[in-house]
């Protein structure tokens, strides 16, 4: 196997090449049965659960969420909740 | 050394927090007999609910004795005088053991005090002890395994919700008057409904998070519990407001007294039909109908209505919950992971998965979400009324899956009802609403818009003068 470092901002996986060339998944690697994540040790087999259940919600979320319009406001959530505080009840 | 107490005394731990705060102040009960009633029942019913983590029987009683005796001299020192409580054991106290019900924190002695605990205590609260939770509040069934389940008090094979779990059953056993809890997707809420109290999840930034455990800072408020929404009301008064501890409590609009909130004569409810109505209950969708007769009795528009938003709010919520409590666990998680139970410990690797970049979309989509579901749905209603379960409380062996394969699927179902409320910062105040065919509590959560917490008290006063559900005891503790 040829080794290849697949990165995230905070997660970091060892994937491998197979003999067909194939990328390998280290969970599926008989002697992978720990993996490390930003430091924490987790067992593969939760882990598989973890990015199951992480995968099909970040495709929700995706399908909920076409597009983020870009927003100049740093916070524009607490921009919306102070403004509905200083709005009368009568604005809509 | 706490007195004998006369059975006669413990009946006054019935009452409402609001009536014993009014007798305590025109002396016409002491504050040391309340305390010691409380004890007692502590003493007697705790053993089968397990809410309280530590008991401070002395502690409490020289506080009682304090207040009695300022009050013998004419001072009352605020709305709370003498009157007993006691909070989920992750509000801060200079030099007091804080576990945050979690084998980790045993034994650790925070430097400061909660802004929070500071309020109640400059208004004369007494504290009880501390009481039980989900481990750092992650959990909203109320199982703990380092410290004992907490029991439900309407049955205690069945669960009590959390993660306030402790705060919800202690009250509804009549152990204290009222106590706080968090609420960072279901904690105050949840809880309440599945004990069949009232409780407070105000809108985030109305009251501080300063001496708080944090779990997500982004999603986190904290909220009181107590039987009735007046007693839920009293205690916000007291602990709302700006702190220069907490900034986002800066700029917040002052807190009104619901008595004092110029309602609209005829609001404008509205009941789901949508999101919440699948795979509801049919005795949960009776008890929601109920409760929409009632307020309309009151005079009130009610009207079904959809939610666009909602859903999406879901899906936002382990994209922010995740990585900001995995951040915050890190370090543990690194050197003791070990001392995590299974379940909260796989809860907390889950927000390790998540990518920088989703993470700040979902926050940067939160505000744009926020003013959709301002624009589509709170100017059609002035308040959502939706249930906090859509399913009957379940027994601790029916859903206690520990970290299997179902642990996902199932504490996603319980908190959906709930946590898009806090992605969206909304207050939700909840109140009981009846019962299931299995003699569990039914709740629901009056839902308004940003800063409407007075409102919502102010309609969750008016809908228990008109029903008795705040009223009806756990027979255990009748």
């Amino acid at each position: 196997l040829r080794g290849v470092i697949v990165s995230r901002p905070v997660t970091i996986f060892v994937a491998g090449i197979d003999e067909d060339n194939r990328m390998a998944d280290p969970l599926e690697d008989d002697v992978a049965k720990q993996h490390e994540i930003d430091g924490v040790t987790v067992d593969a087999g939760l882990l598989q659960r973890l990015r199951l259940s992480l995968d099909a919600t970040l495709t929700r979320q995706r399908s909920l969420c076409a597009s983020i319009e870009f927003d100049v406001a740093v916070d524009s959530f607490r921009a919306v909740m102070l403004s509905e505080g200083q709005e009368s009840d009568d604005d809509c | 050394m706490i007195a004998e107490v006369d059975p006669t005394e413990l009946l006054l731990l019935d009452l409402s927090l609001v009536e014993i705060a009014r007798r305590l102040r025109t002396g016409e009960v002491t504050s040391i007999a309340l305390t010691a009633a409380s004890l007692q029942r502590i003493k007697s019913v705790d053993a089968t609910i397990n809410s309280f983590i530590h008991v401070d029987a002395e502690g409490a009683m020289a506080q009682a004795e304090a207040a009695d005796r300022a009050r013998e001299t004419g001072v009352l020192l605020g709305l709370l005088h003498g009157v007993p409580l006691a909070h989920k054991d992750m509000f801060y106290r200079a030099g007091v053991e804080c576990t945050c019900g979690s084998a980790i924190r045993r034994g650790w002695r925070p430097d400061m005090t909660a802004t929070v605990l500071q309020r109640l205590d400059q208004a004369g609260a007494i504290t009880l002890g501390r009481l039980n939770m989900s481990e750092f509040a992650v959990g909203p069934i109320g199982l703990n395994a380092h410290y004992g389940h907490t029991r439900n008090p309407w049955n205690p094979k069945h669960v009590s919700g959390g993660s306030s779990s402790g705060p919800a059953a202690a009250v509804a056993a009549g152990l204290c008057y009222g106590a706080l809890g968090s609420d960072t997707g279901a904690s105050v809420r949840v809880p309440s409904s599945a004990c069949g109290i009232s409780g407070l999840k105000p809108t985030f930034g109305l009251i501080s998070r300063a001496g708080a455990m944090p779990f997500s800072s982004s999603l986190d408020v904290v909220g009181p519990l107590a039987r009735s929404v007046a007693d839920v009301a009293l205690m916000t008064e007291v602990i709302a407001g700006a702190d220069a501890a907490d900034p986002t409590t800066f700029d917040a609009p002052p807190f009104v007294r619901p008595e004092d909130v110029h309602a609209k004569k005829r609001l404008r409810i509205g009941l789901p039909k949508s999101f919440y109505t699948e795979d509801l209950d049919p005795d949960i969708e009776q008890r929601l109908a109920a409760v929409g007769e009632v307020l309309a009795s009151l005079g009130h528009e009610v009207r079904r209505l959809a939610l666009p938003g909602f859903e999406e709010a879901v899906a936002l919520y382990p994209l922010i919950s995740g990585p900001e409590v995995a951040a915050y666990h890190g370090p543990w998680l690194r050197e003791q992971p070990e001392r995590y139970s299974p379940q909260v410990r796989a809860r907390l690797v889950a927000g390790l998965l998540v990518p920088a970049t989703r993470y700040i979309d979902a926050l940067r989509r939160r505000g744009q979400l926020l003013a959709e579901v301002l624009a589509n749905i709170f100017c059609e209603v002035d308040v959502i009324v939706a249930p906090t379960w859509t399913r009957p409380v379940p027994t601790i062996e029916e859903i206690d899956v520990g970290d299997g394969p179902e642990m996902m699927h199932v504490l996603s179902s319980i908190l959906r009802p709930t946590q898009g409320i806090n992605v969206l910062g909304l207050p939700a105040l909840a109140v009981p609403a009846g019962f299931t065919g299995n003699g569990l509590p039914v709740g629901v959560q009056m839902i308004g818009r940003p800063w409407s917490d007075s409102l919502l008290l102010s309609l969750g006063m008016d809908f228990q003068d008109k029903t008795d559900w705040h009223l009806q005891r756990p027979p255990l503790f009748a």
